[in-house]
């Protein structure tokens, strides 16, 4: 505790981001402290599993111990304990898992294992004071393209998943086949800016009716194909055209079918988060369905998008209020059900 | 002095405390179930303190096994032993891993001595898979060296089993030792080059036995203790891991100055086929069965190996990945008279999996086989939570490069001169199933 307030140590280190954040009463940031590794995997097209884990151990104690001095407090204020235990890298995971549990340990703090998708949506909760559950999410990253019914802070439904590739994965490919380089998802929104988002019309894959699931791998594929037959008809490629005709037909049917979702349960606010909820075709699209059916948007800024341990620290303090604590047995889980 | 120490570099995780004011006891324990170190670490410091009666906020020095050893098991280590310093402001012993095992030699014949006080080579050897080892070697027992009684002759590192025998043997010669001394799972692993190597140099080899023969969280305590009285404690922030092997993918980056390692070899050993197989082919009926192989099959597998390449794998290699010491998966190709034409294995770490070897007879290629033993493999290691598979290919190998890619590996680089004997390059390749 310090002034009054109930301080949550968050730690995250799921994919390329080491990450240490102190909130107060979940949502009061008093630091967010983002070592990336963008730069070091960058040399290699994507990240890379061990040089990730390499980096996690090479910054995390570092990280931690910044993420006090900025907040000014000492580890003896610390109440709770908040670390990313899944789904994510393993290898990556463990790191903030073993250093999280040593600290619980250290100084008999309570700990609490945070699924990154909870945290991902508290990212909200930071951003908007007044947002409170029900609520719909969509969460859009490199790893994620969800559909969650937040009934409360810790009852969560998910209503669909992406069955094959995420969007920002689905992004990051097309990217590379363009030649954009890694990491695509901002690459591919900036080019985007600059062509005909109908200049091509690929296939929307919306799967049955009344399913909110998505399926992104169709769309890559047609894109591939694409570019390739228009190579072999020797024909220039406008990699702004594709760029933008892509980013659309993903949007498109992210943007359909988070509010046709939001519609059914009769939610009227609906909350984005993830790395891709910075995308601006996405958060304009967004903006217009939702200000068409009166539903009330919710979008972090994009410091809050990309991953943060301010979130997890924030999903942990709702977390440790419901009564929701681990133990010294808190494992990492590469792949954990929400 | 109230010491932690802590080692997860190797299949069990340990923790070992000691009050050295108190009592020379060592309260120790080690995990019962492989590869649960994030788990099974914290309960364990708990108990260990706690049968001590050494209470957290009294610690003096928290020492870890800073590696070589598994990268995973090193990182668990670190991250915990360094965030506890962090956490209680206390100074920090880096034990080399391999250097640890010197003091596992008191424990297992008394007091440092070779019985009978012959001058020994101590050599700890890590397994780090296809034929290579972390590995160092020690000087114990010689006479007029100064405290802490033994000194490094073969330097800790990385190397095939063949060149750190040799280099073993002639430290051993240079030094007048009689005896060597083998430690840790890479001594299990590569035995019979090792009994045979000591044999030719007329060594008298022995071999650690039971929990002193591995990694040991009482052997960290020693040392940390002998480093401690030499000043040779860390603040955290100067503790760091030592991987002895850079990643995957930094080798790849820098693989242009990686000329004379050796590895898997893969080239197609030109034979006439047999009278007897011949007459198998005739009689063959096209019929090709898929199923997991095991430890029965080793002989078959081995056979099969020496048919299809020029550096085939002996048997106690394919005992090695066959004995259940290892997370291996192995498919078999057979044909309808029970007889294994081609198989595919590869080894799993953590959600990370590699095709060791794809062999199919040569008499039987063109068919699929490998294809559908491919196919087995990817599905089970999905099934397995094997998220990443990567392998290695001659460059020259269009056939197989074509059929990897096919089922979903991409190229990830290129090691140039990856095949000692031919300087071909090899290409790595990886599948992802995120």
């Amino acid at each position: 505790m310090k002034n009054g307030e109930f301080l949550t140590l968050g730690i995250e280190s799921s994919c390329d981001e080491t990450a240490a954040s102190v909130t107060g009463n979940g949502r009061h940031v008093l630091s967010n402290v983002i070592s990336s590794q963008i730069a070091i995997h960058t040399q290699y097209g994507g990240v890379v599993p061990e040089i990730a884990s390499r980096h996690h151990l090479d910054n995390i104690n570092t990280v931690i111990a910044q993420a006090l001095d900025e907040a000014c407090v000492r580890l003896e204020d610390i109440d709770l304990i908040g670390v990313t235990h899944g789904p994510g890298l393993i290898g990556a995971l463990l790191i903030g898992v073993a250093a999280a549990k040593a600290l619980a340990f250290a100084r008999d703090i309570p700990i609490v294992g945070v699924h990154h998708l909870q945290g991902h949506i508290s990212a909200n909760y930071i951003a908007a004071p007044e947002l409170e559950p029900p609520f719909t999410a969509v969460v859009v990253s490199g790893g994620n393209t969800d559909i969650i019914d937040v009934r409360n802070y810790n009852d969560l439904k998910l209503l669909g998943v992406t069955r094959d590739d995420a969007a920002g994965e689905a992004m990051d490919k097309v990217a590379r086949v363009l030649g954009l380089g890694y990491p695509g998802g901002p690459k591919i929104d900036a080019l985007a800016k600059q062509g005909n988002p109908h200049a091509v019309e690929f296939k929307r894959v919306l799967l049955e009716k009344g399913s909110y699931d998505f399926s992104f791998s169709g769309l890559k594929t047609g894109v591939l194909n694409y570019v390739n037959s228009q190579k072999q008809r020797g024909e220039e490629i406008n990699t702004a055209d594709i760029a933008a005709s892509f980013q659309m037909a993903v949007m498109e049917v992210i943007v359909m079918k988070a509010v046709s979702a939001a519609k059914k349960f009769g939610r009227k606010k609906l909350a984005l988060a993830g790395g891709v909820a910075a995308n601006s075709l996405l958060r304009g699209m967004m903006e217009e369905a939702c200000a068409k059916n009166s539903i009330q948007l919710y979008r972090p800024q994009p410091v809050l998008c990309t991953d943060n341990a301010a979130m997890i620290s924030c999903a942990a303090y709702y977390m440790y209020k419901d009564g929701i604590t681990d133990d010294m047995t808190l494992d990492a889980c590469p792949v954990l059900d929400f | 002095m109230k010491i932690l120490a802590i080692g997860t570099t190797g299949a069990l995780a340990s923790v070992a405390v000691q009050d050295t004011d108190k009592e020379q006891k060592i309260y120790y324990e080690s995990s019962n179930d492989e590869m649960n170190h994030l788990q099974s670490l914290f309960p364990m410091i708990s108990r260990v303190l706690e049968a001590a009666g050494v209470s957290k906020a009294d610690i003096d020095l928290v020492a870890v096994s800073k590696g070589p050893g598994s990268f995973t098991g090193i990182r668990i280590g670190i991250a915990a032993a360094r965030t506890l310093a962090q956490a209680l402001s206390l100074p920090m012993a880096a034990v080399p891993t391999l250097e640890s095992f010197v003091y596992a030699d008191e424990e297992s014949t008394g007091s440092g001595q070779t019985a009978g006080g012959a001058v020994r080579i101590v050599c700890p050897l890590l397994d780090a898979r296809r034929s290579q080892v972390y590995a160092a070697a020690y000087l114990v027992g010689a006479a007029g060296d100064a405290s802490p009684g033994y000194r490094e002759v073969v330097k800790g590192g990385a190397y095939s089993i063949k060149d750190f025998m040799a280099l073993a043997i002639a430290a051993a010669g240079d030094e007048g030792a009689s005896v060597l001394r083998m430690y840790g799972d890479g001594a299990a692993a590569y035995i019979s080059e090792i009994t045979a190597a000591a044999a030719e140099a007329g060594l008298v080899l022995e071999r650690a036995i039971g929990e002193s023969a591995y990694q040991n969280a009482k052997n960290v305590l020693r040392m940390a203790l002998v480093m401690a009285e030499q000043g040779r404690t860390l603040s955290w922030e100067e503790v760091g891991p030592d991987y002895m092997r850079k990643s995957e993918a930094e080798r790849k980056l820098a693989a242009g100055q990686l000329g004379k390692k050796t590895g898997r070899k893969k080239n197609l050993k030109k034979e006439q086929p047999s009278a007897e197989l011949l007459r198998a082919l005739a009689e063959d009926d096209g019929v090709v069965s898929c199923r997991a192989a095991s430890a029965k099959d080793i002989d078959a597998l081995a056979a099969l190996d020496a048919k299809c390449f020029t550096h085939a794998w002996s048997v106690a290699a394919f005992k090695g990945e066959l004995d259940g010491t290892k997370k291996t998966r192995y498919i078999a190709a057979e044909n309808s008279r029970g007889e294994i034409i081609g198989f595919a294995g590869a080894a799993y770490v953590l959600d990370e999996g590699e095709i060791n070897r794809v062999a199919v007879h040569p008499l039987f290629r063109g068919r699929g086989i490998a294809g559908r033993m491919l196919d087995e493999l990817i599905a089970d290691a999905e099934g397995s939570g094997v998220a990443e598979l990567m392998l290695e290919v001659r460059e020259a190998n269009r056939s197989a490069i074509a059929l990897y890619k096919d089922k979903g590996f991409r190229v990830e680089g290129k090691r140039d001169g990856y095949y000692a004997e031919t300087g071909e390059n090899a290409l790595l390749m990886r599948r992802s199933s995120r």
